[in-house]
């Protein structure tokens, strides 16, 4: 059922047995896995239904580091939340995104692939993808046009993606949410406080408010923060009335290990003769899956470099286009996801996808940041509207990112010089191995990770295993801030999938 | 053997392994070395010429075509077909990590010595 908070009653108290805090992809995902169950499920969402300027304005804030897109308009704040503006891709992790790798600081998951292999299965068809197969062999059989590059030693390695139409959970998925007896949803209910008992151990109520001048209190048994990587980390730094330091933030690890993929263009692979390369390329709304170049594991510990892939654009058409960078500059949040909306829709008919042969492709690197302290989300002195502290982003890469960039092309280009036909040139800030600075272009994907990280020591984490904030006995964090890793992969099959686990896990 | 005997052997040994190979390096035209054939076949002259020119930054002392000719031809067994034996050269880097990025290319260190000479012998 939905409530509108602005037409209740000021002071309202609401009580539930679980309290979601935000009505995203993962907010949405763990609500109906309670439908039909006799525990009442309060989904509170800040914005509406639909776009409003005023409420994106609550998501404002500094930047400050490497150059970083507005942070205005990198999530969206209604119903549905970013999947309003995402492109679709999916792929879940690799082995080793869990492994602890020496080469990479507090890398490491409390959960092995094994565990969310389960639920990726679970999350394919909330995503509208197809069976949980991503191995190449599978999605060759269903298209005998996907012919794999002839990489043979195994080093270099097909990845494959899966496309969402892309979902749009606000869309797809209102009438299943608002239908829904047990789950009760507000809408302009804003969190703006989170408050626990005297030992704060446990947390007994959160305060939600909206432009109308409506304050209410909403109490639970459980509460879950599901508000993206930004906002949830804002929300605990920023609920510090009975913590100075914010809520489960003694060890000062909220909000930082900020994460991002970098995706950005790294080199072209030239061939001998034109080729379409049908497995790597996609169209918009057509295709159903395509491969993208990955190193293997071996590989990466041999090198001591992060996980990445790289996806190919004919070469003629990747030289016109901007980079992210200067694209994706707008803060307006309507004016973004309507312009990243439409580079993809507007290029889709629906037929199938036929692909010319070219004969030099540019590389393009989505690869995962090594998380970093310094990459932070912090409280601003300014306020928003609402009177909460705004959330500031200081973004900050390490010498890893690059050095992986220059050696993933590097293997790339010596396997493919194996097959005698196709070289690799490297982009001009890769020349110089020594060389640790940035392009003006360096961007990322969108893809918000790492600020309530997984792990076991309370020093380095914020959530245990199962997204439990430490020391609270019954607060939970769910989506891509709890990864401990970012990845190869755009996050949002592996939040849903993650998400998934916690509902399981609150029902037990 | 007395010692003189013996350092007059070994001299004349010495010589008669050592002249035939000088001869021969004086008689490699670096001329027959061929361009490179996937560069030459996928970029322009210009192109190929930028990275052999980016590759002698690189090692400077392989300015002299004759020097580089004899690093390309060294171990030639009188092969006949120059292409194919280099084609089969520049896979067998490859396959060895014989490998070096110039000026962004990440080539087998044959095509990219060729690369050089081209640029040598084209100035």
């Amino acid at each position: 059922m939905h409530i509108d908070a602005r037409k209740l009653e000021n002071n309202s108290i609401i009580e539930g047995d679980i309290c979601i805090i935000g009505a995203g992809a993962a907010g949405i995902s763990m609500a109906l896995q309670f439908a039909g169950s006799p525990l009442k499920v309060i989904l509170l969402e800040g914005g509406g239904f639909e776009y409003e300027d005023r409420l994106q304005d609550l998501y404002a804030g500094k930047a400050t580091g490497q150059p970083y897109f507005p942070l205005r308009s990198i999530r969206l704040h209604y119903f549905g939340g970013t999947t309003g503006h995402w492109a679709g891709f999916c792929a879940p992790f690799d082995e080793i995104d869990f492994e602890k790798r020496d080469w990479v600081p507090l890398s490491g998951w409390p959960v092995s692939r094994q565990d969310l292999d389960p639920y990726y299965e679970k999350a394919q068809p909330i995503l509208e993808l197809g069976p949980y197969n991503y191995d190449p062999a599978f999605w060759m059989k269903q298209d005998p046009a996907m012919i794999p590059l002839p990489f043979t030693t195994g080093k270099v390695r097909n990845k494959i993606w899966q496309f969402s139409p892309p979902t749009r959970f606000g869309k797809k998925y209102k009438d299943a949410i608002v239908g829904t007896k047990n789950i009760h949803l507000y809408t302009y209910a804003n969190v703006t406080d989170i408050k626990a008992n005297a030992s704060v151990n446990h947390i007994e109520e959160v305060t939600i408010k909206n432009f109308y001048g409506k304050q209410h209190t909403v109490k639970a048994r459980k509460f879950v923060l599901a508000t993206c990587s930004v906002q949830n980390a804002r929300l605990l730094l920023a609920s510090n009335s009975q913590a100075p330091k914010g809520l489960g933030n003694d060890n000062e690890v909220v909000g930082r290990h900020f994460m991002e993929h970098l995706e950005m263009k790294a080199g072209e692979l030239w061939f001998s003769k034109p080729d379409a390369l049908h497995m790597y390329m996609w169209a918009f709304n057509t295709t159903k899956a395509r491969a993208e170049l990955a190193i293997a594991p071996e590989l990466q510990r041999e090198h001591k470099i992060l996980n990445g892939t790289s996806s190919m654009i004919p070469l003629e058409a990747a030289r016109n286009m901007k980079p992210f960078m200067e694209i994706w500059e707008d803060e307006n949040g309507e004016g973004m996801a309507k312009k990243m909306r439409t580079d993809t829709e507007e290029r889709a008919d629906g037929g199938p996808a036929e692909f010319k042969p070219f004969n030099a492709f540019q590389l393009f690197m989505r690869i995962e940041q090594s998380p970093n302290p310094n990459s932070r989300i912090s409280l601003d002195t300014e306020k928003d509207e609402l009177g909460v502290p705004r959330g500031k982003l200081h973004w900050e890469l390490t010498e890893l990112e690059k050095k992986s960039i220059r050696k993933i092309h590097e293997i790339i280009g010596t396997e493919a010089g194996k097959w005698g036909a196709a070289r690799v040139h490297l982009f001009d800030y890769l020349h110089d191995e020594k060389d640790t600075s940035w392009p003006s272009f360096t961007g990322g994907g969108w893809h918000h990770m790492g600020t309530t990280r997984m792990g076991t020591d309370p020093k380095t984490s914020v959530v245990d295993a199962n997204c439990k904030v430490h020391g609270i006995d019954n607060l939970f964090v769910a989506g891509s801030s709890c990864f401990a890793t970012a990845g190869a992969p755009n996050p949002t099959l592996t939040l849903v999938a993650l998400s998934l686990r916690l509902a399981d896990h609150l029902k037990a | 053997m007395d010692r003189r005997l013996f350092f007059r052997n070994s001299a004349v040994l010495s010589a008669a392994l050592l002249i035939p190979w000088l001869n021969s390096c004086q008689n490699i035209d670096p001329a027959t070395v061929p361009a490179p054939d996937f560069l030459s076949h996928t970029l322009d002259k210009e192109s190929l010429q930028n990275i052999g020119k980016a590759y002698l930054r690189q090692f400077p002392d392989h300015q002299e075509p004759r020097t580089l000719a004899k690093l390309l031809l060294n171990d030639d067994a009188g092969a006949t077909d120059l292409k194919t034996y280099f084609n089969e050269r520049i896979r067998k880097d490859f396959e060895e990590g014989n490998t070096t990025i110039v000026s962004g290319w990440v080539l087998s260190a044959t095509e990219a010595r060729q690369a050089a000479l081209f640029t040598l012998l084209n100035k």
